[in-house]
């Protein structure tokens, strides 16, 4: 009974202005968080590669505050079976290595794991470094930025394009996976989903839980110490030269010149 | 003084522009090292000289072709720890975040990606990077005694060591990863180069819409 388990984060809205705390962390208020839209792209791969592989199984897992909840519940409505929460106070001001060290005890904690999968970064850290760290610290091959993601004989082979070109990358499971924005819509929940998922189980885990040491993790772990946060002025709009009668190629050499 | 172990990266042989960036950075942090996986020509070696570089040593690996990022990170890992580096500079980018943060992992240093700027106040690092798509300005100081760093390109203008002159010595050596159980590359093709610079490392882009009519040499002869 394979199970396809899907790291999740509860990010503030994009479209939102984002606020920092007086300790320079971001401001996660209860509404307001929505599930990272790059992480939708990884619980609909788990829901493809559950209808693949037989008795296969999808979990949502998150870390957070009682609030990041909101992405796991989302998760569930796309069609996740069911889904795990990891919060505890000491996470609070975790850097990536701290909650790759939560995740990895929470993945090693349940049964069956064949698939970690990830999105390819948050929309509020933006590092896109966490799947290669999770691999590291499970001792699991990694198979990141995967735009198609194919299972075969003896396991995972994904695409993955980047500056170096497209490669072709292959691994055996368990294995940890991230994919981009390139691999696939997202479905809509279904009306049945959405009323399902209400009945579907999220479980809380806290340090004990795991075994994790609260010295390991939290903003006192944290290899980095954020000193200030200043809000940039926003750019000035460009200026748009409208041509009618050629006079606009002046203006534009005379505007190249003096910058 | 401290070591700054800088990623390198040549083009056709030639230092490319984000590695003089670099060690421009890494000249303010302390003595630069530079580090280039593969071979490197007496002409890129007087250009990391001139550069700032004080040695260069120059690593190839079997293991490379097939390895995703593992491979890498586990040479730049070694070498920073060969040459007692307290600071490893590497071109920010996808394929560099992943591999710095394996690095940061195998040192027990603080990671960094996307840096602007990067300072040495009374002996702790301070870098400064920008987040939230350009709205926000972030300070933070290193509490490691080692850092990894990603630094945009453009974010330092390069310039020579008024002091460079000397060719470093290549020290060339090869570096064997064995690994576990990794995932394995099967199969590259490699992105097509267009000749001109890449769109990242562009510090002005110049677009043609759809009244060049498919016929891009103005365009090209403006920028």
């Amino acid at each position: 009974m394979p199970r396809i388990l899907t790291c999740v984060k509860s990010v503030p809205d994009p479209a939102d202005e984002v606020a920092f705390t007086a300790d320079h962390t971001i401001e996660r208020p209860a509404s307001g968080v929505v599930l990272s839209p790059l992480d939708e792209y990884a619980v609909e791969q788990a829901l493809r590669l559950r209808e693949a592989l037989p008795g296969a199984t999808v979990s949502a897992l998150t870390v957070g505050p009682p609030p990041a909840e909101g992405a796991l519940r989302k998760a569930l409505q796309l069609g996740a079976d069911d889904a795990y929460l990891v919060a505890d106070e000491a996470i609070t001001g975790s850097d990536v290595f701290g909650t790759v060290q939560v995740l990895a005890a929470a993945v090693r904690s349940l049964p069956d794991v064949a698939v970690v999968l990830c999105g390819m970064s948050s929309t509020d850290g933006d590092l896109g470094v966490l799947p290669a760290l999770l691999a590291e610290a499970l001792g699991w091959p990694l198979l990141s930025m995967a735009s198609v993601v194919t299972i075969t004989e003896t396991g995972l082979q994904i695409e993955r394009t980047d500056e170096v070109g497209t490669r072709t990358v292959e691994a055996t499971l368990p294995a940890v996976v991230s994919v981009t924005d390139q691999s696939g819509e997202v479905r809509y929940p279904s009306f049945k989903e959405v009323m399902a998922a209400k009945k579907r189980t999220v479980t809380t885990l806290d340090l004990a839980a795991l075994g994790v040491e609260p010295a390991l993790v939290g903003a006192g772990a944290a290899r980095v110490q954020v000193s200030a946060v200043t809000r940039n002025p926003d750019r000035p709009p460009g200026r748009v030269l409208l041509d009618h009668d050629g006079s606009s190629v002046d203006e534009l050499l005379a505007f190249l010149t003096a910058n | 003084m401290s070591t700054i172990l800088v990623l390198a990266s040549l083009t056709a042989g030639e230092v490319d522009s984000p590695t003089l960036e670099l060690l421009t950075l890494a000249r303010d942090l302390g003595a630069p090292v530079a580090l280039v996986v593969g071979d490197v020509p007496a002409a890129a070696a007087a250009t990391l000289g001139s550069y700032g570089a004080t040695a260069v040593h120059a690593v190839d690996c079997p293991q490379l072709t097939a390895s995703l990022v593992t491979a890498r990170a586990a040479l730049v890992t070694e070498m920073a720890t060969a040459t007692g580096a307290e600071v490893v500079l590497v071109a920010a980018g996808t394929e560099n975040a992943e591999m710095a943060a394996l690095a940061a992992a195998g040192l027990g240093a603080a990671l960094v990606t996307d840096a602007v700027a990067a300072s040495d106040v009374d002996g702790s690092l301070h870098v400064t990077k920008v987040v939230w798509a350009g709205q926000h300005t972030v300070e933070a100081v290193v509490q490691t005694p080692r850092a990894v760093l990603t630094v945009k390109p453009n974010a330092v203008a390069p310039s020579p060591d008024p002091m460079g002159g000397c060719v470093p010595a290549v020290e060339t050596r090869v570096f064997v990863h064995e690994a576990a159980r990794e995932a394995v590359v099967t199969a590259l093709v490699p992105s097509a180069a267009t000749g001109g610079p890449k769109l990242t490392e562009a510090s002005v882009v110049v677009a043609g819409g759809r009244g060049t009519g498919g016929d891009f040499g103005a365009v090209t002869e403006l920028a």
